[in-house]
């Protein structure tokens, strides 16, 4: 069945460029141990990951020895929040994150407690921003890290870093951000505010999956304990040999979105401005976030009266989402949309759209369209008119 | 997407059923379910001479739910409600039906409360 792509949030296609980078890297001789750097190989290897570095340190302006490549922006979450909470935890045991995290810092914060940290999670606003008073009032003399997302996986909103960070830096709690979803599709300055630790994702910037990046600040130096042992590589940060192709795909990917960056929000925004005219003519259709306050590229929309699940059924052309694909195993309702403050109904006729390079402006029309009449269609089978016998 | 099974996906596809029947003296309505937990079933049939005539369903829900009330109406059609209420509809029927897991049970359940609720309504 041929399908359309509209799940750009959950992950993106490998641009051709990186597909290319990637090859080149396979077929030469780049693929060996870069640990091994006494011999051509592995020495050809290592500059390779060193010359990555610089890459994707370049774009988000910081050093590129604190850079540490690992699987994904999973593993950074783990080792970010496990790390910080491991290295500083015996005098310092409170956590600070959002209800609308990812599960990778949920999950982690999660696991904290059961070894007896306290977590404060903080519910957003009404729009999904995070309201800084109640951030100012969270933190206490024993916080010891602040995770908080820059753009959320299920809802695109954008939370103010630069704000969030003085904050947390005048409490002398150290700042982690999960900034999976932002690359290539904000600004990314580390330059310009102070940020202690900070997660990449390499296929949410059509980058290949299997590998992602910790920046972690080197000045002043945070302190982590490590989560994968074996070996002590990257510092002992993060031991294991490292994937050049991945590491090279990563960060071929990072520079090419980093490039398009200004004219991809200009053309995307259009697009997403033009569907969300099209999706609130149909009346009873609400947006979960707020325009002034998030990525263009995605669009998380309430249709009243559908249920998220037989409206992806019946609009099987189109890849949408119901909500993170990190949570696919669960079949519960969105708790970022919850956290939000919608209920479990709400939460339950809501569906993610998400945009990106290979979206066409025929493409949204045909989702519209195809919307549009599925939306109208299972109205007419609904029976909510509020009148339940049991 | 979830892995529905062939009939559920057949009667999801095709809900010729689906809707309300006109208001008249022989129609009997029945509707199980809570909005709360996102599943409602709602089923309509027209009775004459003890037989069921027309039926149709709305559903707020899941696509399973709304091939269980495309199902039901469809095997309920030209059936006499003395043989729905001697023959009684379970839920293990509902789920063989549709290839279902017993993880569905409560809302093949529905079927089977809406079925019986308008059966003696008619009565």
């Amino acid at each position: 069945m041929a399908s359309v792509y509209f799940d750009y949030m959950a992950s993106t296609p490998i641009a051709p460029e990186v597909r290319q980078a990637m090859h080149d890297c396979l077929s030469n001789k780049d693929w060996a141990n870069s640990s091994s750097s006494y011999h051509m190989f592995g020495a050809t290897a290592e500059a390779i990951i060193h010359e990555s570095s610089l890459q994707l340190s370049s774009l988000i302006k910081c050093n590129s020895q604190d850079i540490v490549w690992l699987s994904g922006a999973t593993e950074a979450n783990n080792l970010a929040i496990k790390g910080v909470a491991q290295f500083y935890g015996k005098s310092r045991r409170h956590i600070i994150t959002m209800a609308t995290e990812h599960a990778s810092v949920l999950d982690s914060c999660k696991f904290l407690e059961s070894l007896g940290f306290e977590v404060t999670y903080l519910k957003p606003q009404a729009n999904g921003l995070l309201d800084l008073n109640i951030l100012k009032q969270a933190m206490r003399p024993d916080t010891v890290l602040v995770s908080i997302m820059m753009v959320n996986n299920e809802t695109g909103i954008i939370q103010d870093i630069q704000k969030i960070s003085s904050i947390v830096k005048a409490s002398g709690a150290l700042l982690h951000v999960d900034a999976a979803q932002a690359i290539g599709r904000v600004e990314i300055d580390l330059a310009s505010y102070h940020v202690d630790l900070m997660t990449f994702s390499s296929h949410k910037a059509y980058g290949p999956m299997g590998v992602g990046a910790l920046y972690v600040n080197s000045n002043p130096r945070v302190r982590l304990t490590p989560q994968i042992h074996g070996g002590g590589h990257q510092l002992g940060l993060r031991s294991g040999s490292l994937p050049v192709h991945q590491i090279v795909g990563m960060s071929t990917a990072c520079a090419l979105v980093n490039e398009s960056l200004a004219a991809d929000i200009i053309r995307v925004t259009a697009l997403r401005d033009k569907l969300w005219c099209g999706l609130s003519s149909l009346g009873d259709v609400y947006l979960n976030g707020d325009l002034n306050h998030q990525i263009p590229h995605c669009l998380n929309v309430r249709f009243s009266g559908v249920h998220q699940e037989s409206l992806l059924l019946s609009m099987r052309p189109f890849a949408l989402a119901t909500g993170s694909a990190c949570n696919s195993v669960l079949s519960t309702p969105s708790h970022v949309l919850q956290a939000m403050g919608l209920t479990l109904t709400e939460a339950s006729n809501s569906i993610r759209i998400s945009l990106g390079r290979e979206t066409s402006d025929d493409d949204v029309d045909n989702l519209l369209r195809n919307l549009q009449q599925e939306v109208v269609r299972l109205r007419r089978m609904s029976p909510c008119d509020g009148v339940i016998s049991r | 997407m979830n892995n529905y099974s062939l009939e559920v996906l057949k009667y999801f596809d095709d809900p010729c059923h689906a809707g309300v029947l006109d208001d008249a003296s022989s129609v009997y309505v029945a509707k199980y379910g809570l909005l709360d937990n996102q599943e409602v079933l709602e089923l309509s049939v027209q009775v004459e001479r003890g037989v069921i005539v027309l039926a149709k369903f709305r559903v707020y829900g899941t696509p399973v739910l709304i091939a269980i009330g495309q199902w039901l109406c469809d095997r309920i059609i030209g059936t006499s409600i003395s043989y729905c209420i001697n023959h009684q509809l379970k839920a293990p029927d509902v789920l063989s039906a549709l290839s279902l897991p017993k993880t569905k049970q409560h809302l093949a359940q529905a079927a089977v409360v809406v079925l019986a609720e308008v059966c003696t309504a008619s009565c």
